[in-house]
């Protein structure tokens, strides 16, 4: 954002000299988030490294984790996407009721998200047991149950993000397009989603690197099976247990995709915002 | 029965009704004008069916496009009425051409079609050159420009222009308003101009519609409205001078300042009209037979096209309408004082109710 907004009469731009607390405090606070991504390179065992990363832990973990990240994005965007249309706007008197329960998994330790989609679609769940009886499917400690749990504590990024921009944009302009032949489909894809598509890649991003990084709720639901469940961060878990070494290595690896990702996708649209 | 036939009821979000009767024949301009929150909107969404009637009924060449009576309700996106809204509403990621285009992809037109329906327009509204910017690179009034084309290239059988000027600077104005009303007078259809501004009202109106607090408080041609204004809007819309007093004898009071009027029978409260160009404007005190003459400053001069309206500061703020010959001849300013002076004949006295 500019300051070079036009003055009105003879306002005068002060030089902004930020409080010195406040100079100091933020230091302490950037501080924070260096010092334990300086101790991660510290302890680095860069010689040993191309060995680690391309260990078949590591190059399990990373393929699981891309996956699963990407599929749990896809299917935040899928349906997150609508719960926040109807939650912008369709009036409905359970709204706030409904809201609450779409981000309670914002607030809510993973660990026990992950126990309640066991009670529900494990295999002797509520949902989960029917599921099994009739098809024979089994969602939990499978890739299934991964991208389920990711899923879980991901979408509500989305679903706060678009209903904020679906709320914010001018509806006349859905009104215009109405106006001009478009039937509701139609404005919904060519107006209303253009219009908002900054903060639509916005949310995607923080679900994606939400889902990227989860890890309570897909233990809990999903198991730690390498291979076949055992995500990056589930690999960094067990790997600081027995091997210091390989943790450091998968950490690594994890900062580096997750930043080129948010770096990517900053310049692309979140300047657009 | 062609042409748009409507009777409006609907309640606006704030809880007060807008009721209104609405006829305008094929070829018609009808400009709308009132003040802020007088329900001016509210006639726009109803008729793009936006915003669904309570009662009444929208008949478009004998089609009925809402009647909550029998239950007919045709959505906006088969009303064929195109409506240039206020400020533009050009799709912000969209360029000019797929603007204009849109209404014809949107009802699947073929691509030839849209292509050249779209090309048409672009050149018969001098855009050819802005085809492929963004609504964000455009003046007020080439926006302007696109949001008409994007409206007419899907030949509606209504137009809906509202406040087709209110978000541009004057100097693009007057051009606007000279397109517009060119493209207005080739429209065989109706046409309803919606305005808060009187003078585009008058400029663009074959005939004016007052709207206040939801009704038509008067509908008639310019002249009609100029010179019989019924309400005090509509007077402060024709411009006419309108002032309430207190009538005694042959004088009316008004504040400070008492008016000789012809001599009457009336007494108590009145209101005294007199139209614009009756009020004569002097440098020196004028000498002679106007009985009303007292000196002021010149508050305000609006330049019309043939005529300029001057509006006067204390004790009684009145408006003249002079030529511009006179005016240039006078050097009329802001701020310079003036004589007034107004004939007695030229004050018609009514009884306040």
């Amino acid at each position: 954002m500019s300051n070079d907004t036009p003055s009105r009469g003879h306002q005068r731009r002060i030089p902004s000299r930020p409080p010195l607390v406040i100079v100091l405090l933020a230091g302490l606070g950037l501080l924070f988030f260096v010092l334990p991504l300086i101790g991660l390179l510290f302890e680095t065992p860069w010689t040993e490294l191309p060995a680690l990363l391309t260990s078949d832990i590591v190059l399990d973990a990373l393929r699981l984790s891309l996956i699963a990240s990407v599929l749990a994005t896809v299917v935040s965007a899928a349906i997150g996407i609508p719960i926040a249309y109807v939650l912008a706007r369709v009036d409905f008197r359970a709204k706030a009721v409904v809201r609450g329960v779409v981000l309670l998994p914002l607030v809510l330790p993973p660990v026990v998200g992950g126990a309640a989609l066991l009670f529900a679609l494990g295999r002797r769940g509520m949902v989960g047991e029917p599921l099994y009886e009739a098809t024979g499917i089994v969602l939990p400690f499978s890739m299934a149950g991964v991208v389920l749990a990711a899923t879980f504590v991901a979408m509500p990024f989305v679903v706060l993000t678009v209903e904020g921009a679906l709320r914010n944009i001018d509806q006349r302009y859905e009104g215009a397009a109405a106006s001009l032949g478009a039937r509701p489909w139609t404005i919904l894809r060519r107006v209303t989603l253009p219009m908002i598509a900054p903060s639509v890649f916005s949310g995607v991003a923080l679900a994606w690197a939400r889902a990227f990084g989860e890890f309570g709720a897909t233990i809990t639901f999903a198991g730690n099976i390498q291979g076949r469940t055992q995500t990056m961060p589930l690999a960094v878990f067990v790997a600081l247990e027995s091997d210091r070494a390989a943790a450091t290595a998968l950490s690594i690896v994890m900062i580096v995709v997750a930043l080129v990702v948010l770096v990517a996708l900053r310049d692309r649209w979140w300047r657009a915002s | 029965m062609s042409g748009l036939d409507a009777h409006l009821v609907i309640t606006k979000p704030n809880g007060f009704l807008v009721d209104i009767e609405l006829d305008i024949a094929p070829g018609t301009v009808l400009a709308m004008v009132g003040p802020n929150g007088a329900g001016k909107t509210t006639v726009v969404s109803a008729l793009a069916g936006l915003n669904p009637l309570e009662a009444g009924h929208i008949n478009l060449n004998g089609v009925t496009l809402d009647n909550p009576g029998d239950g007919a309700f045709v959505p906006p996106s088969d009303r064929q009425i195109g409506v240039v809204f206020q400020d533009g509403l050009l799709f912000p990621h969209l360029d000019v051409r797929a603007n204009i285009g849109f209404g014809l992809t949107a009802r699947d037109s073929g691509r030839d079609q849209i292509e050249g329906s779209v090309d048409r327009w672009l050149d018969r509204l001098g855009l050819r050159g802005l085809a492929g910017r963004l609504p964000r690179e455009l003046s007020g009034g080439e926006a302007q420009r696109v949001a008409l084309a994007r409206a007419l290239v899907l030949e509606p059988d209504m137009l809906i222009l509202d406040e087709p000027m209110g978000s541009l600077d004057v100097s693009s104005r007057s051009q606007v308003r000279s397109l517009i009303k060119s493209f207005l007078y080739e429209f065989e259809q109706p046409a309803l101009v919606i305005s808060h501004d009187p003078l585009e009202a008058f400029m663009l109106g074959d005939e004016i519609a007052i709207i206040e607090e939801g009704s038509i408080t008067q509908r008639g041609s310019v002249d009609d409205i100029r010179m019989h204004p019924a309400t005090k809007y509509a007077a402060d819309v024709a411009g006419t001078n309108l002032v309430a007093g207190t009538a005694s004898g042959d004088t009316v009071t008004v504040g400070s300042h008492t008016l000789h009027i012809p001599a009457t029978d009336t007494e108590g409260r009145v209101v005294v009209s007199f139209h614009p160009r009756t009020v004569a404007l002097h440098i020196g005190q004028p000498e002679g037979s106007p009985r009303n003459v007292w000196h002021t400053t010149i508050d305000r001069i609006d330049d019309l096209d043939s005529i300029v309206r001057v509006r006067t500061g204390g004790p009684l703020p009145v408006i003249a309408e002079v030529t511009k010959g006179a005016a240039e001849t006078l050097a009329l300013v802001p701020g310079m004082a003036i004589w007034v002076s107004v004939k007695a004949t030229e004050l018609v006295v009514t009884e306040a109710d």
